[in-house]
């Protein structure tokens, strides 16, 4: 052995000995020093905590999931959240659970060829869904797009001609397709997103861990994240939410279109069609053969986005101009 | 070793190479034509307000010189011709004509009536059935209109809840220019906002 | 045998503090780095994921870019299982457990990469199955979960057991270990493969829906697995004078050497299938290469990958060059380096982009983003280091239990 192996051995086996020695009262010492550094720099390290503007209640912590909530419980939820909000917003929310109807299922269609690009649809849903301000939250897109082409990777999104329609160009308005097979569904690890029986893909937002596999898997770009806490200005609230609709998201979950379903499943149009200047949106139960939605797709020339992708989308698009 | 210095000076090359020929997009400033300033933008106030764009109730009455009167009134004297075409002469100065290929006025007025308008073989056709007139020319947009798909729609889809309304054809647009004008579209996406400046891109 | 086992956890936990000043130094400076992190983090959590870069449309980011790639790591340090354990190589059997050792260490910083990445890590708890809701076998990233966490508890269970035994100084009985071993084998392929089919499954991303992902995935963790290995067990030959055979490091060379030749000729599969079929799905590649509308913050990233990882290749293709350690570790930096590139930001923000209603709007990570991954990376580093500090004696029979020997 050399001298280098010797002084080598020497040095763990004393080490060895060194463990199984009782504790010094000098190293007891060093132990208690290097306790107060370590826990002033792990203080230290966390302090940004204590800016956590949310408190996390034991009740919002515990909560269950949608499916596997009673109706006592839900009651129970709905008041917490409506304080919540009054409380953070300043308003008197008022939420409702509202049920699926029954013998409904819907469709929505679009016709590509009356629509102006204004834009007014995008700013009603926010208004109607409460979406963030800032930063902003918009659950409709809308692509101006030159005639004789459908790639999208060609499309304008963020034009601002001083007029529209734009000679030469269509427009597009694209949100959540409510997919019968959705591939968001399918990704979720902890089924905060699934399809409801009347077809809108739904989220339940207490329940969402703001993984985004979803806002990965989604082949429409429909679905948005709260990177942070939401800011409205309280005069554009609308009080009346939904559980699973409009109400005010928390920051770090997924949310999206939902076809309005705090209107819809009490007979009325999404925000998006009642205030569409010209007309172009349908939207109605696919299952009654005498809605309009049904005239539009036994007789109009109707398509889906990405049809290749074998999401069967409940969105249409149809032209006939 | 020489081998070891030339490989880290290949090294350094590579990386140089990469890094700086130019393609360091995110160091420029020149803004681009994409990110226009965002100001907030309301919606409208009253987006639920189901008011149709026109009132139609005006369409029967002129009013000249402060005088109000039935188009009757004038037109029991005076005949038209039935091949006059569209001139904004008399009482209908200032009115613009933009129907298209229908330039005859009476094509849509009745000759004999002026309080009612035309249908096939001189038969009348009232104010309150004024869809039937459109309709003459307009068919597929009528049977659109007919089953509910064409002009603007508020209120229930759900018929067993409530009504939903439906407009006639006059109460969006204007007979004698019935083309839409252009509307201001409202504000684009706010851009991202961590979005550097880039390079002007190919559209927008 | 308890008050044994807590005998041995204590003098653990005693000789983790004790060590020569440099030992003091490095362990210092990856606590103040991870320290960093922590501070970093705590921000995220107090004011939400609106500190990182990433945006509606590149939702992932360095995050999962670091997570996809220490998967890959994690898979690849039980390599050498096979060698140790199917031909019986005899060399190789102390180098395992330090193999594992770093498997465990990668596993725990994918776990840490995932943690920061959730918008409510509070809510961790909804994965659990029974008290929560676990969407197996749908959703891959349940698959994911169960994969990662059985690997760590396979390979804790294999180290802590065979390292208990050694410490003892007596013989591991072959049923406690040798099949565990044997599962981690094909665990080790598994948990990549899942990694792998996270992103394949994806049908409205062209740019990761093709097969040719997951062997890619298994093909760049078997080059920087083991690269990382072998610079990694040179310094621990320095410092611990761990007797690690150069035979150990030539094996692993070779499982580098092969690895990145496939790396390379699957990148150039992917690479021709992209740019001759020349459809619209190609964007994204052609998004990283060469840019696209302007935006082209990626592509010179994406081309020093690809040429640092070439001459990687071609070092270890000349035997005069291979055989020379200088040599040999510059090229496992530069494969490790490049296949860090390629596999992380390389892969998951084309992804991305353009969207799927073809938009470009690029990523780039905040300095809060990048002081977390530098966190989690140093306290992996702190976690591997600690656990060699306490290993290398075991092994070599400095710290045992005193009934050994006088």
């Amino acid at each position: 052995m050399t001298e280098q192996q010797k002084q080598n051995l020497n040095e763990t086996e004393s080490l060895d000995q060194k463990t199984r020695q009782p504790l010094s009262r000098r190293s007891f010492l060093k132990i208690g020093a290097g306790t107060a550094v370590s826990l002033t720099a792990f203080g230290w390290a966390l302090s940004p905590l204590a800016n956590l503007t949310e408190d996390i209640s034991l009740n919002e912590f515990l909560q269950q999931h949608y499916e596997r909530l009673t109706p006592e419980m839900m009651a129970e939820i709905i008041a917490r959240l409506e304080d919540e909000i009054k409380h953070d917003y300043g308003i008197d929310p008022s939420i409702q659970d509202i049920k699926p109807l029954n013998g409904v299922e819907y469709a929505y269609a679009l016709n590509i060829g009356r629509c102006i690009g204004c834009r007014r649809c995008v700013y009603a849903c926010m208004q109607e869904n409460n979406t963030s301000r800032s930063p902003e939250i918009q659950y409709i897109r809308v692509l101006e797009l030159e005639k004789g082409t459908l790639d999208l990777e060609k499309s304008s999104h963020y034009y601002n001609h001083k007029a529209v329609p734009q000679k030469d160009k269509y427009y597009m308005p694209v949100q959540c397709q409510q997919c019968e097979k959705a591939p968001c569904t399918k990704a979720c690890p902890v089924r905060a997103t699934w399809k409801e029986p009347d077809g809108i893909v739904v989220v339940d937002y207490n329940w969402c861990i703001g993984c985004r596999y979803c806002m990965a898997a989604c082949p429409y770009w429909a679905r948005r994240f709260n990177f942070t806490k939401p800011v409205i200005p309280k005069e554009e609230i609308t009080t009346e939410m939904a559980y699973l609709g409009n109400r005010i998201r928390p920051r770090g979950v997924v949310e999206k279109c939902t076809f309005c379903l705090g209107r819809t499943r009490q007979g009325l149009y999404p925000a998006c069609l009642e205030v569409c200047p010209t007309g172009s949106r349908v939207f109605g139960n696919v299952l009654d053969p005498d809605s309009p939605i049904n005239y539009i797709l036994n007789e109009k020339r109707v398509y889906v986005l990405k049809e290749e992708a074998g999401t069967v989308p409940r969105f249409y698009y149809f032209f006939d101009k | 070793m020489i081998l070891r210095n030339y490989f880290i000076l290949l090294l350094y090359l590579i990386t140089g190479l990469c890094f700086f020929s130019g393609t360091s997009g995110w160091t420029e400033t020149k803004k681009s034509e994409k990110e226009p300033q965002k100001q907030l933008v309301l919606p409208p106030q009253n987006w639920l307000d189901t008011t149709p764009i026109r009132d139609t109730r005006k369409l029967l009455l002129k009013r000249s010189s402060g005088f109000v009167y039935r188009c009757m009134e004038c037109h029991k004297d005076f005949k038209t011709p039935l091949e006059s075409v569209n001139e904004p002469i008399g009482e209908h100065q200032g009115m613009i004509f933009d129907h298209g290929l229908n330039i005859n006025c009476l094509s849509c007025h009745h000759p004999e009536n002026r309080g009612v308008y035309i249908d096939h073989d001189f038969r009348e056709i009232s104010e309150d059935q004024s869809v039937y007139l459109c309709r003459k020319c307009h068919g597929p947009v009528y049977r659109d209109w007919e089953a509910g798909i064409h002009g603007r729609m508020n209120g229930y889809w759900d018929r067993s809840r409530g009504l939903r309304t439906k407009l006639s054809c006059n109460q969006c647009h204007d007979p004698h220019q019935p083309a839409f004008k252009q509307l201001v579209p409202m504000a684009p996406p706010a851009a991202s906002r961590l979005q550097r400046v880039q390079k002007g891109s190919q559209h927008d | 045998m308890i008050r044994d086992y807590l005998v041995f956890l204590w003098r653990s936990v005693r000789l983790s503090f004790m060590g020569g000043t440099k030992f003091y130094i490095w362990m210092a400076f990856l606590t103040i780095l991870s320290l960093l992190g922590l501070h970093a983090y705590s921000k995220q959590f107090a004011e939400g994921l609106v500190l990182t870069g990433m945006t509606d449309q590149v939702s992932w980011g360095v995050y999962i870019a670091n997570f996809t790639f220490i998967v890959g790591l994690a898979a690849a340090a039980v390599m050498l299982v096979i060698p140790a354990y199917i031909y019986n190589n005899k060399h190789l059997h102390d180098v395992v457990i330090l193999g594992e050792l770093l498997a465990i260490a990668a596993i725990i910083m994918c776990l840490l990469f995932v943690t920061v990445d959730l918008g409510r890590p509070d809510r961790f708890w909804h994965l659990m199955p029974v008290v929560g809701v676990f969407n197996f076998p749908i959703s891959m990233l349940s698959w994911d979960v169960i994969v990662l966490l059985g690997y760590l508890i396979l390979n804790v269970h294999i180290c802590g057991y065979l390292l208990y035994k050694r410490y003892l100084n007596q013989e591991p009985t072959m049923l406690f270990y040798v099949p565990f071993v044997l599962i981690a084998i094909f665990w080790a392929i598994s948990i990549h493969t899942v990694t792998a089919f996270l992103y394949v499954g994806l049908v409205g991303r062209p740019f990761w829906n093709a097969a040719i992902v997951a062997p890619r995935f298994i093909g760049s963790a078997f080059t920087a697995g083991p690269g990382l290995m072998i610079v990694a067990f040179q310094l621990i030959r320095r410092y611990t004078k761990y007797n690690i055979t150069d035979e150990a490091l030539q094996i692993l060379r070779q499982i580098v050497t092969i690895s990145l030749l496939v790396n390379l000729f699957l990148l150039g599969c992917e690479v021709f299938k992209e740019f001759y079929s020349d459809s619209g799905h190609t964007s994204s590649a052609r998004y990283l290469f060469f840019g696209l509308h302007g935006h082209d913050a990626l592509a010179p990233w994406i081309w020093f990958a690809i040429v640092i990882e070439v001459i990687a290749s071609i070092i270890l293709l000349i035997p005069y060059l291979a055989r020379q350690m200088w040599f040999l570790n510059l090229a496992c930096v530069l494969a490790f380096v490049g296949i860090w590139i390629e596999k992380g930001m390389g892969m998951v923000v084309p992804g991305f982009l353009p969207t799927p209603l073809g938009e470009i709007v690029e990523y780039f990570p905040t300095g809060n983003e990048t002081w977390i991954c530098i966190g989690i990376w140093a306290f992996g580093l702190l976690l591997f280091s600690w656990m060699i500090h306490l290993a290398v004696p075991i092994l070599s029979g400095k710290f045992y239990h005193y009934t050994k020997k006088t």
